[in-house]
């Protein structure tokens, strides 16, 4: 057993501690962003723990996490800084006698500008500066996790803005200069692959796919997460849903159904799955009236086959 | 070992897989992390800096299992002492029942005839791969470069001296020296030749595959023969995705907002005009929208299926787009395209409506009938077919009232310039109520005129 392997299997062990049960690739993408500095870029399909990957990589690390949720029209003043425009009106109109007082004294405009040029660019220092989570994230004084959630409804070009700081770890804003980390964070990205992203930024990160997970994965998942749920319950479920998965659905029931089902089972006493029960719950699993329409003709079959095979 | 990984690289490059050299770097720091030891870790660890997509992950892990299944098998035989543990069970294996040699990875399997001859094998392998190296043979491209290769390669073996060895051992009488080395050099031509095979196949004829691309775009669809046909959606595909990244950008930018003064004054009266609050402009983009109508009768279906293929794989940056195919009645097919995927999609309306000739006078009446009151001055109209109405109805007077109401008409004519005009092609009063008639002969021709459209529409 190599060093890295080790310490790959430590990782495992302490995402577990969190409730997240990771798989090797998984860990092994995590191991080698913290070992190289790299973002993480995740991609895969809504509802596998894309997002819950990162939290839990922050209360692993018990570093403080700051998250960005990306929508069409995001922009710099909302992700990375603002200027705190209102707080300089204010700091103007209420220094204007002061600057009254200044000014005192001076015969011609060349030596009032003159006189003004001696004080220091003082509106626009980082005092006046409102930080957002990207530069946050950057002045956070030991690491931080960082999460860039759902990069993909993103605007094209925010994903330019983003390439400085995935790159250098560092912000060059035009009024103060560049602005560096004093600790490089833990930056993980996530994409739900509505549209393609750009070389450059792919090119920056390592990139990690979290598939459907196999049954014997997301077994352990659910047992991490609802606990009290029975074993047989558990594993005529799990093969249950991914019986559901097989068809073609508009929207294939991820594994955040998978618990929210087992949740509702639980709350409703239940030790086996029959089909009137699966019809009456089949709405937590399956989000579209087609979907459900397209399952109920199979149920019998389907949970029947849940039942025989492991 | 880092050759091995420029090696790996490369024979990844060689796939499709377009890897810079940052993220050759991050590979090899990911080895100097993780090493050589652990295969599984090793695929993980490489997969997260060199597969970007969910089709390079697929292709990666083809390409990981194929290569190092053989290059670690062969390599490891150099240099540490394991492998001679992993080799010994395979050869007692092969002693036993000689049935499991077919399974073990090429590296491993080629040459062990026997237990006893294995040592000296695998010594005639590494004489031959480092003899391989000599000769460069990683850069072989195409078939016919065997020959070439394989005479490097013996050269680099000094096969002439063997060869006048041998001949002078028969000289001097000694048959049976003679006859162990002529054995020796023909299981080392064995090698060769099956080294040269393997290379080949890891290139996968990557160089040929580039020129065959590039002809495919120059060359005249009704030319080319059926077997090049299928590889076209690929091309169209990554030829569409090239345009849509191009145009998504511009469209970006027109879209960005200024000040709005006069809603800021207005807005900012109550603090005696010093601007508290900013509002900013908005720029509202025109929803243009595109029909495209196709022939889909034998002289143009060709055609049609790389338009509409190509409509589709831009439906990104074309997001209002409606498509209809017509014999002779004209018929909307943009649902299917929604229902299944492209390929299958073309297959279906093929089969459904692509039987008989061409009746332009019925095609383009229907049309117009169907289309009549989304037209606007927003709407832009591509028609794709020759314009030979077999002497039938033009249905010219359809085509007047969508080009009255229409943005833009264009009329894409796959048929080279010189035979417009003749026979029954009435391309010339096509031309009278259309904005634009061009050729599209061939792919990249399409590809400009698409190009252009694009830029027309931002």
């Amino acid at each position: 057993m190599t060093d890295a392997r080790k310490d790959i299997d430590q990782l495992i062990a302490n995402l577990a501690k969190q409730g997240y049960i990771a798989s090797s690739a998984i860990a092994t993408t995590l191991y080698l962003a913290q070992q190289l500095e790299r973002p993480i870029l995740i991609e895969g399909p809504p509802g596998v723990g894309k997002t819950e990957l990162a939290n839990a990589t922050a209360a692993m690390l018990a570093k403080p996490l700051f998250r960005l949720q990306c929508y069409e029209g995001l922009d710099e003043s909302k992700a990375l800084y603002d200027w705190k425009y209102s707080k300089q009106l204010l700091y103007v109109q209420v220094l204007k006698e002061q600057l009254h007082d200044i000014l005192d004294g001076t015969d011609n405009l060349a030596n009032a500008v003159e006189r003004l040029h001696n004080f220091d660019d003082i509106f626009y220092s980082e005092r006046f500066l409102e930080p957002r989570p990207l530069l946050k994230s950057l002045q956070s004084d030991d690491g931080a996790v960082l999460l860039i959630d759902e990069i993909d409804k993103a605007d094209y070009e925010f994903e330019s803005l983003l390439l400085e700081i995935l790159a250098d770890f560092s912000v060059t804003l035009p009024e103060i200069g560049t602005l560096k980390a004093k600790h490089k964070p833990l930056v993980i990205l996530t994409s739900n692959n509505t549209r393609d992203l750009s070389d450059a930024l792919k090119r920056r990160c390592l990139h990690l796919y979290i598939p459907f997970p196999e049954a014997k994965l997301e077994s352990r998942i659910v047992q991490s997460r609802v606990p009290a749920v029975p074993d047989e319950l558990r594993r005529q479920l799990v093969n249950f849903v991914h019986g559901v998965r097989k068809l073609d659905l508009k929207k294939q029931p991820a594994i955040s159904e998978t618990i929210d089902w087992a949740r509702s089972l639980l709350l409703l006493h239940c030790n086996s799955l029959s089909r009137e029960l699966v019809e009456d719950t089949l709405n937590v699993l399956l989000k579209y009236e087609e979907d459900i329409n397209m399952v109920s003709p199979e149920l019998h079959g389907l949970i029947k086959r849940a039942d025989s095979n492991l | 070992m880092d050759e091995t990984l420029l090696q790996f690289i490369r024979h990844l490059r060689h796939h499709g897989l377009a890897i810079s050299t940052a993220e050759t770097l991050d590979a090899m720091r990911v080895v100097a992390t993780i090493g050589y030891s652990d295969p599984s870790l090793l695929r993980d660890g490489l997969a997260s800096c060199l597969a970007k997509t969910v089709e390079d992950h697929s292709h990666f892990e083809e390409c990981f299992a194929r290569f190092f299944q053989s290059q670690l098998g062969s390599k490891t035989d150099e240099h540490s002492s394991d492998a001679a543990t992993n080799e010994n069970p395979s050869s007692e294996n092969q002693g036993d029942g000689a049935a499991s040699g077919e399974g073990e990875g090429a590296g491993n399997g080629q040459g062990s005839g026997g237990s006893g001859s294995s040592q000296r094998d695998s010594a005639t392998l590494n004489e031959v791969i480092r003899a391989a190296a000599e000769a460069e043979l990683e850069n072989i491209q195409y078939r016919t470069q065997r020959g070439v290769y394989r005479r490097k390669i013996l050269n680099a073996l000094n096969d002439e001296q063997t060869l006048s060895d041998i001949q002078k051992l028969l000289d001097a009488g000694d048959d049976e020296q003679a006859h162990l080395l002529e054995q020796a050099r023909q299981q080392q031509l064995a090698t060769v030749k099956e080294l040269i095979e393997r290379q080949l196949l890891l290139n996968n004829d990557a160089a040929g595959k580039q020129l065959r691309d590039a002809t495919l775009k120059d060359s005249s669809l009704s030319a080319m023969e059926h077997y090049h046909r299928e590889r076209l959606p690929p091309l169209i595909r990554k030829l569409a995705k090239k345009m849509a990244s191009r145009h998504r950008q511009r469209h970006k930018r027109a879209r960005r907002g200024k000040l709005d003064l006069g809603k800021t004054l207005r807005r900012n009266m109550a603090y005696g005009g010093i601007p508290f609050h900013r509002f900013w402009k908005t720029t509202r983009k025109d929803k243009s929208e595109i029909f495209v109508l196709c022939d889909i009768s034998g002289s143009v279906s060709a055609w049609s299926r790389v338009l509409l293929l190509f409509v589709e794989a831009l439906s990104d940056v074309l997001p209002n787009t409606r498509s209809f195919v017509f014999c002779g009645q004209s018929i909307e097919v943009t649902d299917l395209f929604k229902q299944y995927p492209a390929d299958e999609a073309m297959a279906i309306i093929q089969q459904r409506h692509g039987l008989g000739g061409s009746d332009y006078g019925l095609a383009l009446n229907s049309f117009w009938n169907q289309i009549e009151d989304k037209l606007n001055r927003r709407s832009c109209v591509i028609i794709l077919g020759d314009g030979r109405g077999n002497g039938g109805d033009t249905g010219i007077e359809a085509l007047r009232s969508i080009y009255h109401r229409a943005k833009l008409v264009l009329w894409f004519n796959p048929e080279s310039h010189y035979s417009w005009n003749t026979g029954d092609s009435e391309i010339r009063r096509y031309q009278s109520a259309s904005h634009y008639v061009a050729e599209c002969g061939s792919l990249r021709k399409l590809e400009r005129l698409l190009d252009q459209l694009l830029s027309l529409l931002r």
